[in-house]
């Protein structure tokens, strides 16, 4: 009974302040995680589902091409650490840029369309890049991407540092998490995050009140751009390559699914469901390479019986504790 | 009409090319294969409507995209599992393996084949919808599913019906397009995207739209393929994109059936 | 003065005319109402005016400036607010946001750094609009889960949160028993003072009790024009909208 109370309070108090909760989290993460390299690439995948979670789960847009930008990020640090051996701040924030850039293009273009053709925009915007990608080979290496980037040290005033270790890469990574997720709570807490759910949840009304809900639809694409191509710019850093795949469709689906089974529209959704999607494939593919009959599966039961995800359904009982 | 189009299709005719290379493994005779296959693939898709998407009516429009992403991606890993990943050749029959003459130019006669039957299977379905009861029914469920649910009529079976249609066509243009593009098993998504374009640029739910858009988008690829040949796959994208900067609905499509 | 001009407005669909050459003027500071039976283009005349569609034809003047054809959201900015004939509210936000979410729009919306629950002005107004409907207990609540009634007050709620001069009103009380029809007639009464109101109503009570002009739509175009009484004596009226029969 005791016992229940507290856990009670905890969750409530867990759900109140979720930035506090989370960054408190991340901090001693990689001490529970089997090893760090699993923890990394959950930060990062995170941040991933976060960028795409601004668009689908408090914007209500379904984007099937996300890998359009986290590719971009991937590729944009690639290419200007292997080509121009530029330094690490540098290569981060051009990879935000080229990826907000590309948001800004292809987020006119699919925002012409609504529903299911805007999903499905984006995926054919998404393998045009693709494609793209694998045709030029002088700039992005093609079929078999950019190998051995190089690995500069971090340039920090006074001194540099080499931020190639696993916990190094992981604080390295936090610090990143962390300032993505303060800047996403102030968005979402302000006036503008409050147009953003008020679309999703009715964007005809929206415009009747008389907001541009056009433009207001094509700033949260560009800001998810901009979340995911941070995402992917870290990743290349951390693999020290650059892979086709990372523009294919199954990024796509990827960071629809961990979305999805974290919870979407949530705030901890991302990162739960980044950890549940890359856990499961760890352990899984130790069997079988085929871990994604599992992962499909669960993400199809997933939808079926609750589209709500992890962190939705938690959220959901927290709050019925809260008014009982 | 289909405003359930969803990745299933892809995934239906990626099923309906295999299925017709097991059909050819243990019966060996393409003209049976082609009947049998497309009422296997519609059975499992009526399967998978009865089963699951029936449950995501009238919830967010976004969920039966979504579950049929993760079914189709169940689909593509079982196909791996028992064929693995490489491209499976798929030989066309040998009663139509010699080329046409069609007096200014030879055309491969499976090619030829292919046309004519979707161009009947396209005469079968606008006479369905059209002209029968069911069509009419279908043609008004689309609109407004509530108002013929009122008529008393039972619309799930017609859904049903629809969804193993579409799915059924999907397996009949998987195993129809096997000799031609291969079989491997991610072609179903291929195939989505294409499609998808080809839809965008014609104009949702124009049969006319669709078929000049895919010649004119076939014609674009060719000359492409001839002046500039790593463009040939980029190229329809970017005519996707001027479409919808000067005509959003698409070449023929309605612009109040927009949304 | 007139407030709201439309002059020959024509909105087809294919090949039906939905709306037919309406001339149609509002003074300033006035309620008028458009009936007509189902069908008559009184709901596809509203949406004109408020810029979800485009007129086919014909020009609307609001305060002496040409809105034909503005978009949607520069209508709302102009002091035009529609309220839906079909519930159309923000579900899954609590009464309170959705009344100042609707607050806001006359203030900002690309504001990413302040806290949105600390704008105090907004805060006020909306609970000010809260209290005026009679939502006020029930602005914790999530709109889907109010009664059909609260939700068709939340509607008017949300209208009049964007400041507005012209209030379209569209079937207010669809749906709603008699006890609530006289709740929101009163509210009704009680909001359109200082403001210029259109209503549309079916329920001939309503209608009566609270217009001051009444036009007549039948298949698309305005068929009659008058004071309440007028039309209750005008023949032609009985004949298409009363189907002849005497009361």
């Amino acid at each position: 009974m005791e016992k229940r109370s507290i856990i009670k309070k905890g969750l409530i108090w867990a759900s109140n302040h979720p930035l506090w909760m989370i960054i408190l989290f991340f901090l001693i993460f990689p001490f529970i995680m089997p090893y760090k390299a699993l923890a990394t690439l959950i930060l990062i995948n995170g941040l991933f589902s976060l960028g795409f979670n601004i668009l689908y789960g408090y914007t209500g847009l379904l984007s099937f091409g996300h890998a359009a930008y986290f590719g971009l990020g991937a590729y944009g640090v690639g290419i200007l650490l292997v080509r121009y051996q530029v330094s690490v701040w540098t290569a981060l924030l051009s990879s935000i840029i080229i990826s907000g850039l590309g948001a800004l293009v292809i987020g006119f273009f699919c925002l012409r369309r609504r529903g299911i053709y805007f999903a499905l925009l984006n995926l054919a915007f998404a393998q045009m890049l693709y494609f793209i990608g694998f045709q030029w080979v002088s700039l992005t290496g093609g079929e078999v991407g950019l190998r051995n980037i190089p690995t500069p040290p971090l340039q920090l005033p006074g001194f540099s540092i080499d931020i190639y270790t696993p916990l190094r890469f992981y604080y390295f990574t936090f610090i990143f998490v962390t300032i993505a997720l303060i800047v996403l709570k102030r968005i979402l807490d302000s006036p503008f995050g409050r147009v953003l759910e008020a679309i999703r949840e009715n964007e005809s009304r929206a415009r009747a009140i008389g907001y541009h809900t056009n433009h207001v639809k094509w700033l949260s694409y560009i800001m998810s751009g901009v979340f995911s191509g941070l995402a992917g710019g870290l990743y290349t850093l951390y693999m020290h390559f650059v892979g086709i795949e990372y523009l294919y469709w199954t990024t796509s689906g990827m960071v629809v699914m961990m979305t999805l089974l974290g919870g979407a529209g949530t705030f901890f959704g991302p990162f739960i469901g980044a950890g549940v999607y890359l856990y499961l494939e760890d352990i899984i593919s130790i069997y079988t390479k085929h871990w994604m009959i599992f992962v499909g599966s669960i993400f199809f039961l997933c939808v079926l019986m609750f589209p709500e995800g992890i962190w939705g359904r938690v959220k959901s009982r927290i709050d019925r504790l809260k008014t009982s | 009409m289909l405003t359930v189009v969803n990745f299933a299709h892809g995934a239906f005719y990626m099923w309906g090319a295999y299925a017709g290379l097991l059909a050819m493994e243990y019966i060996g005779n393409f003209w049976v294969a082609l009947v049998i296959v497309p009422i296997v693939v519609g059975g499992v898709g009526m399967l998978l409507e009865r089963f699951a998407v029936r449950r995501l009516y009238g919830l967010n429009p976004d969920y039966p995209l979504l579950l049929t992403f993760g079914f189709s991606l169940v689909m593509i890993e079982i196909v791996r599992i028992i064929w693995g990943t490489a491209d499976h050749p798929f030989s066309s029959p040998p009663a139509l393996q010699q080329p046409v003459n069609l007096g200014l130019f030879f055309f491969p006669s499976y090619w030829l084949f292919v046309i004519v039957v979707t161009m009947v299977v396209l005469v079968l379905l606008w006479i369905l919808l059209k002209k029968t009861d069911i069509g009419l029914i279908i043609r008004a469920g689309t609109r407004d599913s509530l108002m013929v649910k009122v008529c008393g009529i039972d619309i799930s079976k017609i859904w049903l019906l629809v969804f193993g249609m579409g799915t059924g066509i999907a397996g009949l243009a998987g195993i129809l397009a096997a000799p031609m593009r291969g079989v491997y098993p991610e072609m179903g998504i291929t195939m989505i995207v294409e499609c998808f374009v080809v839809v965008v640029v014609g104009g949702m739910g124009s049969l006319v739209g669709a078929i000049y858009s895919g010649i004119i988008l076939g014609i674009v690829v060719s000359f492409t393929t001839l002046i500039y040949p790593p463009m040939a796959n980029i190229v329809i994208f970017l005519v996707m994109a001027v479409i919808l900067l000067i005509r959003p609905s698409g070449l023929f499509g309605e612009k109040g059936l927009l949304e | 003065m007139e407030i709201l001009r439309t002059e020959n407005l024509t909105k087809n669909f294919g090949g039906l005319t939905a709306v037919n050459r309406v001339n149609f003027v509002l003074e300033e500071g006035r309620l008028q109402s458009i009936i007509g039976p189902n069908g008559a283009g009184k709901s596809t005349f509203f949406k004109m005016i408020s810029g979800e569609h485009v007129p086919s034809s014909g020009k609307i003047w609001f305060r002496g400036e040409d809105i034909t054809g503005l978009p949607q959201h520069e209508i709302s900015h102009r002091g035009i607010a529609t309220s839906y004939q079909i519930t159309n509210i923000f579900p899954k936000l609590t009464t309170f946001e959705n009344v100042r979410i609707a607050v806001q729009s006359r203030k900002t919306t690309f504001n990413f750094w302040t806290r949105a629950d600390q704008h105090d002005d907004l805060n006020g107004k909306a609970i000010r609009i809260l209290e005026t409907v009679g939502l006020l207990e029930k602005k914790d609540i999530l709109a889907c889960n109010l009664s059909h009634g609260d939700q068709r007050h939340l509607e008017i709620a949300i209208a009049l949160a964007t400041d507005p001069v012209l209030l379209l009103l569209d079937e207010p009380t669809a749906g709603l028993n008699p006890a609530e029809t006289v709740e929101t007639m009163e509210l009704i009464k009680k909001i359109s003072k200082g403001l210029s109101v259109i209503l549309v109503e079916h329920k001939m009570k309503v209608i009566m009790n609270i217009s001051e002009t009444i036009t007549v739509l039948h298949d698309g175009q305005v068929i009659a024009v008058g004071s309440p009484e007028e039309i209750q004596e005008n023949e032609t009226v009985r004949k298409v909208y009363l189907g002849g029969k005497k009361e």
